[in-house]
């Protein structure tokens, strides 16, 4: 192996030396060593063929490999290493080389696809063969190419098989100019391409044309509706209209299995299109001649839904495609169709398709549907958003019948909009997805998860369907009451059916009219508390207990308006706390949750028949009620009733009932810390610990709900819970110096530390909330900087919290000027050593990181005189965390630097003072770092943010904003030369690949375009395009000129603009002719 | 609206369990729970003649608690279908799996027993969290009801810690109190892995006092013992000695438990277990409670007599409020009709007429005279 190993490097030696001549079957041999060996071998492999691929001279190697090679991957590396050249440095290549390239891979091209046989083994091959032609048509075409089009259709002619891949060349053309051309070429040469490929496409449609009209070869034809399916969405209008292309399509190919799914494509291409009125002819034609033919091929009375299921791939695709074009016709035109008082059968049957379509289950499919549906309930609803009430009284509904008529759409579409609330109904999605994970501290919590494609799908099937409801209510309600009996009476009876049907209930909530919504829900929930009576089971019985409490939960004015069922729908939570069933317990607090937040008021208040309020038996009885509880599931309670509590507006009243309210954490919490003070080494107790942090936890939630009055409860615990903190603080850090870091993994160290972070959660979550600042830095702030501060600063990086840096940031954000005067402090503390934790590297303590940026920004936004008053030295230290934070890659610490810089820059420019000497100091700084992200592509992401601190700079310095010498040696008049000329060195050095005249047009663009983001923005992604290829000699179509007029035009209409407001230009650049 | 509420707080639930402790109790609630159980001694009567007959591994179950391992007990793939029966006979609780349903609780007390006396034995419980204790292979744990472990432990108990030589397993039904970090005994099923679910309650009570007295240390906090265990002692059914104990409690009273001599330790509610909140004591029992124990007391609860007072206003303003809109819709209300619904002499019921006032005054005055 060894031996085997020492002649692979030796070999490999050999294939490097360009001198030699290439040995064919030793790289043979490493390619196939590099596919199929393992571990070492292979790595040695795959760095050979690295080296190789990456020499400059690979490439002439290219086309002895496809020449005499035998191994199909070897050939596929080669074509790699031609791509790669092609794309990288064909400019610098000298033209007979290109022309060479370019006539042997023509060669090669029409020799393999001559030959249908050949063509159809060698797909792949020949793939990346056509992909390396459009690489070079990039560049040559139209230019030094300019016959490119007449020669492909010529060649055409002469062979069925050729014909075809030439088709595919054409698709992959039309791809590469139509759709993917941005970041990939300049604009301008991208248009200019277009353009090219417009004024010469009569050829190619003639080709397409004849092809469909006269070949009998499957494969070319299934190729041309392809190529032609791409040409849709750009060519000229005449082409698709003023031909005999649509009835082409449909009769020809639409009832051909074969070509059914690629023709549907191009029909819904063909029926997305918008145009002017002149086309409605060629609509209506598409549409009816579209409809006649589908009803042969697919009988209206086709169980869609069952053939679906039963159905191939192809015959599925078909369905889709099917969809799709009902879908984008009817949204574009049916206003067309409905206007023809003789198409509305054919509407009607198009609708009746939807409809079926609609029940197929298939999620993507159904989400095609309901994007129809959803435009078409809306358009209906806004048009005359009138409900169509029942509860009037009967005399005014009679009335409105003789003097307002259903609008006539409405009328149209009105036995359709049944069908769809049937289906809305009977697909409703889930509304709420839960995941149980385990958090960083080892600990399993559920999360809510907020948007999920079935979340999303919920909220577009509820929009809907609340939009239906609103067009016919009764209409929404009698499927609804009918899907409910079949569950009573067992023909539907599922837990799945049973969900939807609770869940489509629950998502038309507020959608009907009080009086109507009532009388519906008292026979809803009748039905559901029969059935639940009904099934036997606990099983059962708990899915529909929960459905019941979805549906009561979803509908909070109902329960508002009746506080004897609310109660005891409350009591009846109290009792499933108590079940041990799986997911009652989450499920009564969930729904206890979701009532206090939607009727908190009426908890506080006492109600008719009631001697005190409601949260007055809550707080008596809080111990039975949670007694069953896990912690997790108290917390949510406790959440839930610091909302009722927070709903009592009498302040005395309401500090009462926090006292109550937080009577049993507070005992525990006052045993653990009594005990603590006659012995400190309480709080090493793994139990203890383990409380302290289920107490914190309570309390964070009670904050949650409480928000400022929570104080009260603050206040009494404060001290003591900073002091608790000190206490871990020491603990863990004293573990750490005898045991080494990797203690922090112990469970015990870990809860040390979620007392820690939840301390520091409260307190931050509570400043968050507060409403005075000036009470908050006066009473909280001081003692929290002395117990958490210094702990920061003295621990080992591994056990400092990243939540001291988030917490000091909410305490900026909140108490803003207020806490100006503690920054100095905070600093003092904080950011060295924190620094020092992440300018090693990019990756590690990302919290940290995160934070300390967030901190950063903070402190910019809100305390910029704090900034303003540290030390020159210190201040340094700052813009070079800020610099440091934009060049990340990990996306949330740049942007959070690029927001910051750009602040300190708005707000430093204020200061007129300190301003300039900012300019003298940093600002050529500054653009030399931005610039270094800007053209490092893996940082494409911030270009908004990039282009809007660039544009801002530039209009600094063109407004004469700088009045200092940027450069000592000129004069603060040229600052502006100077800057560009610094640019203009320093983009020369990175990219010494671009010539001088590219990088000086671009850099007056940056100026031009310093009023406009998005034109200064699409401007530097040019740039970069540029700067990835090289770009020789030759520079005609690199389009300068036309970037240049771009350019100019912009610089004009800039100060054309300028000049419309007076004064905006100085006097002496006002130009002559204005002066008189 | 009335008819739907009192549906939903009388019928509506998810284990079909008579009289249980978390609903509230059936004399004192203003809805009628629709589900009829034959009445609880009947069924006291039957589960007694039962427990003779039955047979259950308990060897075997307490090496799953310890092991925590349910795998292969092909007994509880159809638990879900056993448990609703309505029959008495059949509805012997299965214990859960994975430690939820372990316990024995109770029902509420509904009527007082005949033997109550004789047979019945009071414990008071502290306001706590239940749980059910498992020492085995060097620590305790605590399970809630639900069958989530709350906590792991060290302490004194057989099997409880790890210096505790004996490798053996000790079970307890107890509750905790946080804030005195107190667990107290209500019940033991096994002691250093003698295994006595199968025994009277007398016994078991017998065997955790006498263990008890052996193993002082477990009063007491220590670091290999953090949360004391406290035995919770039992009296007598007879007035005097519960109004002593009562009067003589050094905790705050959550409630009141009576165990039946002669069950054995069973899973999930059982009428041989029966629970009292303190302010029902004076109400059934004729106990005087002292006012400090009587603080959990709903607001709206005064005593039996007004409670049923109020019923009947309450049921009359309906009546009356169902006529009116009858009267609205112009179709007289056959009277003998409604007032038909409500004849039934059950106890439970009783309030629901004022015509059998008298009828629950008899019951109201029955348990005095037993005690």
């Amino acid at each position: 192996m060894r031996m085997k190993m020492a002649t692979l490097t030796e070999q490999a030696e050999k294939l490097l030396d360009f001198t030699q001549k290439l040995d064919i079957q030793l790289l043979d041999n490493i390619v196939s060593c590099m596919y199929t060996a393992d571990g070492q071998q292979q790595r040695m492999a795959q760095e050979v063929l690295t080296t190789l691929k990456e020499h400059p001279d690979a490439w002439t190697r290219v086309d002895t490999i496809l020449e005499f090679s035998n191994n199909q991957q070897t050939k596929y590396y080669a074509l790699q290493i031609l791509e790669n050249v092609i794309k990288t440095r064909w400019k610098v290549l000298p033209r007979a080389q290109c022309e060479g390239i370019k006539k042997y891979i023509v060669g090669l091209i029409i020799k393999t696809s001559s030959d249908a046989l050949l063509l159809e083994r060698e797909k792949v091959y020949v793939g990346k063969l056509n992909m390396i032609l459009v690489q070079i048509l990039k560049y040559e075409w139209p230019r030094n190419w300019p016959t490119f089009i007449s020669d492909i259709i010529g060649a055409s002619k002469t062979n069925e098989s050729l014909c075809q891949n030439n088709m595919a060349i054409l698709k992959l053309l039309s791809e590469e100019v139509f759709d993917f051309s941005s970041g990939q070429m300049t604009q301008a040469k991208a248009k200019h391409l277009k353009d090219t490929m417009c004024s010469e496409f009569s050829q190619i449609f003639q080709l397409c044309q004849f092809v469909m009209d006269n070949s009998q070869n499957a494969p070319l034809v299934g190729a041309t509706l392809e190529t032609l399916l791409r040409f849709l969405n750009w060519i000229p209008l005449g082409y698709i209209f003023e031909t005999k292309l649509i009835t082409t399509l449909i009769y020809k190919f639409l009832n051909v299995p074969m070509f059914r799914n690629i023709t549907m494509k191009c029909l819904t291409e063909i029926a997305g299109v918008q145009a002017s009125q002149s086309y409605d002819e060629q609509f209506l034609q598409l549409f009816t001649l579209g409809m006649n033919q589908l009803k042969q091929m697919l009988p209206l009375e086709t169980n869609i839904k069952e053939a679906y299921q039963g159905g191939t791939d192809d015959e599925q695709n078909f369905i889709q495609n099917l969809s799709l074009f009902l879908c984008t016709f009817l949204k574009e035109h049916a206003q067309l169709i409905e206007k023809k008082q003789e198409l509305n059968i054919l509407l009607m049957e198009a609708l009746h398709y939807l409809i079926l379509i609609s029940h197929v289950e298939e999620v993507e499919i159904f989400k095609i549907c309901l994007e129809y549906w959803s435009s078409l309930a809306s358009e209906l609803y806004r048009e005359n958003p009138f409900s169509d009430s029942s509860s009037t009284p009967l005399i005014f509904s009679q009335m409105r019948s003789q003097t307002q008529e259903m609008p006539v759409r409405r009328q149209l579409y009105n036995p359709v909009l049944s069908k769809v609330r049937l289906v809305m109904i009977s697909r409703m999605a889930k509304p709420e997805e839960v995941l149980v994970v385990e958090n960083d501290q080892g600990e399993v919590v559920r999360e809510f998860m907020k948007d999920t494609d079935s979340i999303n799908l919920y909220k577009n099937m509820r929009e809907t369907l609340v939009y239906l409801t609103h067009l016919d209510y009764t209409d929404t309600e009698n499927i609804m009451t009918e899907k409910l009996h079949n569950q009573v009476n067992g023909t539907e009876w599922s837990w799945k059916n049973l969900n939807t049907i609770c869940w489509a209930i629950g998502s038309i909530s507020g959608a009907m009219h009080e009086d109507d919504e009532k009388r519906f829900l008292v026979t809803v929930i009748k039905d559901l508390l029969g059935l639940c009576e009904q099934k036997r089971g606990k099983d059962n019985k708990a899915i529909i207990a929960s459905n019941i409490m979805y549906v009561v939960g979803q509908y909070p004015r109902f329960l508002r308006a009746h506080w004897r069922f609310l109660k005891t729908v409350v009591n009846k939570l109290f009792e499933f706390m108590h079940e041990t069933h799986d997911g009652v317990q989450d499920m009564a607090c969930d729904t206890f949750i979701k009532i206090a937040q939607k009727c908190r008021r009426h908890f506080v208040q006492v109600q008719v028949g009631e001697v005190m309020p409601f949260i007055e038996e809550i707080l008596n009885g809080i111990n039975t009620i949670i007694c069953d509880l896990q912690p997790q599931q108290v917390h949510t309670f406790y959440e839930a009733v610091g909302l009722m509590i927070g709903a009592q507006v009498d302040q005395v009243a309401q500090e009462h009932l926090i006292e109550r309210y937080m009577l049993l954490p507070n005992q525990v919490w006052d045993g653990i810390i009594n005990q603590a003070t006659h012995n400190v080494q309480v709080l090493k107790d793994p139990e203890a610990v383990k409380q302290l942090a289920n107490i914190l936890k309570t309390n964070v939630r009670a904050c949650k709900a409480l928000g400022h009055p929570y104080v009260v409860q603050l206040g009494r615990i404060y001290l003591d819970m900073l002091n608790v903190y000190k206490v871990m603080s020491e603990n863990i850090s004293s573990a750490i110096a005898t045991n080494g870091e990797s203690v922090t993994k112990q469970p015990l160290i870990r809860s040390m530390r979620t007392v820690k972070k939840e301390t520091l959660k409260l307190i931050s979550g509570w400043v968050n909330r507060s409403n005075d600042p000036q009470m908050v830095a006066d009473n909280f702030i001081l003692p929290l900087l002395e117990a958490v501060l210094l702990d920061y600063q003295r621990n080992v990086p591994a056990a400092r919290e990243p939540e001291v840096l988030s917490t000091m940031a909410t305490i900026v954000n909140s108490l803003k000027s207020h806490i100006t005067k503690d920054i100095p402090q905070i600093f003092d503390a904080v950011f060295e050593c924190t620094l020092t934790m992440i300018n090693k590297d990019f990756e590690e303590f990302p919290e940290h990181r995160t934070n300390f940026f967030l901190l950063l920004q903070a402190v910019t936004q809100h305390s910029f005189q704090a900034l303003l008053n540290i030390p020159p030295a210190q201040f340094k230290l700052v813009l070079d965390s800020i610099i440091w934070a934009f060049k990340h890659t990990m996306r949330n610490v740049a942007d959070t630097g690029l927001d910051i810089l750009y602040v300190l820059l708005q707000n430093i420019s204020r200061e007129e003072g300190t301003a300039q000497s900012f300019y003298q100091t940093y600002f050529t700084d500054i653009l030399q770092h931005l610039f270094s992200v800007i053209t490092d592509s893996s940082h494409t992401a911030g270009l908004t943010m990039q282009a809007t601190i660039l544009a801002y700079m530039f209009n600094l310095l063109e407004h004469g904003k700088i009045t200092v010498q940027l450069n000592p040696n000129m004069p603060a008049a040229q600052n502006i030369v100077y800057v560009q000329e610094f640019l203009l060195s320093l983009l020369k050095t990175a990219f010494p690949h671009l010539n001088e005249q590219q990088i000086k047009i671009f850099i007056e663009g940056l100026f031009s375009f310093d009023q406009e983001c998005n034109a200064l923005k699409e401007h530097l992604r040019d740039f970069l395009v540029q700067i990835r290829e090289f770009a020789g000699e030759d520079m005609d179509d690199l389009f300068l000129e036309e970037r240049e007029n771009a350019i100019r035009n912009a610089q004009d209409e800039k100060r054309k603009q300028q000049l419309a407001v007076p004064g905006i230009v100085g006097p002496h650049e006002v130009p002559e002719e204005m002066q008189d | 609206m009335d008819e739907l509420t009192a549906a939903l707080a009388g019928s509506f639930e998810i284990s079909n369990e008579p009289n249980k402790t978390s609903a509230p109790h059936p004399r004192f609630t203003q809805y009628k729970q629709r589900t009829s159980n034959s009445d609880q001694d009947t069924r006291r009567k039957l589960l007694l003649e039962n427990q003779k007959n039955r047979r259950f591994d308990f060897l075997n179950h307490i090496r799953k608690l310890t092991d925590g391992s349910w795998n292969a007990d092909p007994k509880f793939k159809q638990e879900s279908n056993i448990d609703d029966s309505m029959e008495v006979e059949e509805k012997y609780s299965k214990p859960g799996r994975f430690y939820k349903d372990q316990l024995m609780l109770s029902e509420w007390l509904v009527e007082v027993p005949s033997d109550f006396a004789t047979e019945w034995i009071t414990v008071l419980c502290p306001v706590a969290k239940r749980c059910l204790i498992v020492a085995s292979k060097g620590t305790t744990r605590a399970y809630t009801k639900s069958g989530y472990c709350m906590n792991s432990f060290p302490s004194h108990l057989p099997g409880g810690y790890r210096k505790n030589v004996e490798k053996e397993t000790t079970i307890l039904d107890c509750l905790f109190n946080e804030a005195t970090q107190t667990y107290y005994i209500l019940d033991l099923m096994c002691w250093n892995g003698h295994t006595i679910y199968d025994t009277e309650t007398e016994f078991r009570f017998y065997w955790l006092h006498e263990k008890l007295k052996e193993t002082q240390s477990l009063q007491v906090a220590s670091s290999t013992n953090p949360y004391k265990f406290i035995g919770l002692p039992g009296f007598r059914c007879i007035q005097e000695d519960i109004s002593l104990a009562v009067t003589s409690a050094e905790f705050e009273i959550d409630g009141v438990l009576f165990y039946h001599k002669r069950t054995h330790y069973t899973f999930g509610s059982t009428p041989l277990v029966v629970w009292l909140k303190p302010y029902m004591l004076q109400e059934i029992l004729g106990i005087v409670v002292p006012d400090h124990q009587m603080c959990h007391m709903p607001n709206d609860y005064s005593n039996y007599a007004d409670h049923m007072k109020k019923v009947v206003e309450d049921k009359e303003r309906d009546q009356k409020k169902r006529e009116e809109r009858r009267g609205r819709r112009r179709k007289v209300a056959n009277k003998n009709n409604s007032s038909m619904e409500i004849s039934q002499s059950e106890i439970v019921e009783a309030h629901e007429n004022v015509s059998e006032s008298s009828a629950a005054t008899k019951i109201h005055t029955g348990p005095a005279n037993n005690i």
